[in-house]
């Protein structure tokens, strides 16, 4: 039985319904659920999901992140993705020994490892991009494909307004390319890469889609607010 | 003293999201009470020999601002101060999904701007207000307030002369929620009768307090 509207923002410790499903964020004890976050309740039927409003990023298999190398163990290194746990990368030698699963010239994002830079191109302080190929169950998370990203700046937004920022088939991430003319990279972790173009106006562009991702209608407004600003 | 009836709370505002480089934070002015807190993490937690790989620790550092008394407070932790820190940990220890982020620490930091009288409970509503705000799992917020003995008479929430010339604190922390106790304390002696008479107060304070808390986190403040 649901106590609730659909889209309703709940506490944490509020009621959410008896005998239901509930999925992420939320608690069942007995026959009650409860929900864990302050967030978004979405409802269907007789199964509820939590979007959250705010929370910290917890990697996962698949997510393709950014980080800075902070430790070297010599050719093995540990990587900061702004998160409770580090990440570790092993990158493949020159000889293709190393590096985990797959060969270079693979398909998918492997496509690309004879581009990946060999251990000893890497040292501390490198800003890279990666994909996080496992977490295990202390969450610690070994990464794979690493592009290094060079000359440029990173700033920090919240982990789960990520995928406004991207936008649907990466709308939003393509229209602030294009009128800032800005290389950016970004991380489901909240690190966000930007190089050459008008960086300013790129780090503008993403403040504003983090503080109003809540708001519909958003993608035409960015166009307005980029198409105003570049031509100042 | 100031005109409150006995089962009074004293004027209390609320607000959070007040500070910037932090994951949440809160803002609790409560009668001349002013203290915010914020929250860092889930991070790494340092030194490692006290990760513990099932669960996070909660850790809170309560401190007084130098300013927050009317002599000046020597800048740093104390007995006082260690003792705060440590209870209002557990208290927090008690609702925050913990075993989530195994080997990780969230620390929670709580500053008095200016003290008087029933900072703990100020610090600890203020702390849970932060977490909830940070996006913390958490089961319930935890909500605390306290009620004591001036005069041979069972008050709620002390203020400063009560307090200091009272006969009896007793500061308590609960989770509405399941209706569990994380925090009590006594300072003072009651008898069974007004020990029950100040319990029963201080859980209806709390619930009080409760629903502030709520209002503040789904509009950003409240005020009472």
């Amino acid at each position: 039985m649901n106590n609730l509207q659909d889209r309703t923002i709940v506490l944490p410790g509020q009621l959410l319904g008896e005998k239901i499903r509930c999925e992420n964020n939320c608690v069942t004890e007995g026959d009650k659920s409860y929900a864990l976050v302050k967030g978004l309740a979405r409802v269907d039927r007789n199964m509820v999901s939590l979007i959250p409003m705010n929370g910290p990023y917890l990697p996962k298999a698949g997510d393709v992140v950014i980080g800075v190398i902070d430790v070297d163990f010599g050719g093995i290194y540990s990587v900061d993705i702004n998160s409770a746990y580090k990440c570790i990368l092993k990158p493949m030698r020159e000889d293709g020994r190393g590096g985990g699963r797959g060969q270079r010239g693979g398909r998918g994002r492997d496509r690309g490892r004879d581009e990946e830079p060999a251990p000893e191109n890497l040292k501390v302080g490198d800003v890279l991009s990666a994909k996080i190929a496992y977490v295990d169950e202390v969450r610690e998370a070994k990464l794979t494909g690493p592009r290094l990203l060079e000359n440029g700046c990173i700033i920090y937004v919240r982990p789960l307004r990520v995928p406004r920022i991207i936008g649907k088939q990466k709308s939003m991430i393509n229209i602030i390319r294009e009128k800032t003319k800005s290389n950016i990279a970004v991380g489901q972790n909240g690190l966000i890469w930007i190089s050459g173009g008008n960086m300013q106006l790129a780090v503008d562009a993403i403040r504003k889609v983090e503080a109003e991702a809540h708001t519909s209608g958003l993608t035409d407004r960015m166009m307005e607010f980029l198409t105003s600003r570049s031509n100042v | 003293m100031d005109g409150r009836r006995f089962d009074e709370l004293r004027p209390i505002k609320m607000k959070v999201g007040v500070l910037k480089n932090v994951q949440g934070s809160a803002y609790v002015e409560w009668g001349k009470n002013k203290v915010v807190a914020g929250v860092f993490g889930p991070r790494e937690m340092h030194p490692k020999r006290l990760q513990n790989p099932t669960e996070a620790t909660v850790r809170l550092t309560y401190n007084m601002a130098a300013f927050s008394v009317d002599d000046r407070k020597r800048p740093g932790p104390d007995r006082r101060s260690v003792e705060i820190s440590k209870i209002s940990s557990e208290a927090l220890t008690g609702v925050v999904q913990v075993h989530h982020y195994p080997n990780a620490a969230i620390d929670v930091f709580v500053e008095v701007l200016q003290a008087d009288a029933g900072t703990r409970c100020v610090g600890l509503t203020a702390a849970s207000l932060a977490l909830a705000d940070a996006g913390i799992p958490m089961k319930d917020l935890v909500v605390a307030c306290a009620a004591g003995k001036v005069d041979d008479e069972v008050v709620l929430d002390l203020m400063k002369e009560e307090d200091n010339f009272g006969q009896c604190d007793l500061p308590m922390a609960i989770v509405p929620r399941t209706g569990e106790v994380v925090l009590l304390q006594q300072d003072g002696k009651l008898t069974q009768e007004e020990f029950n008479k100040a319990f029963d107060m201080a859980y209806q304070g709390c619930l009080k307090v409760y629903e502030l808390q709520k209002k503040a986190l789904l509009n950003g403040e409240a005020q009472q």
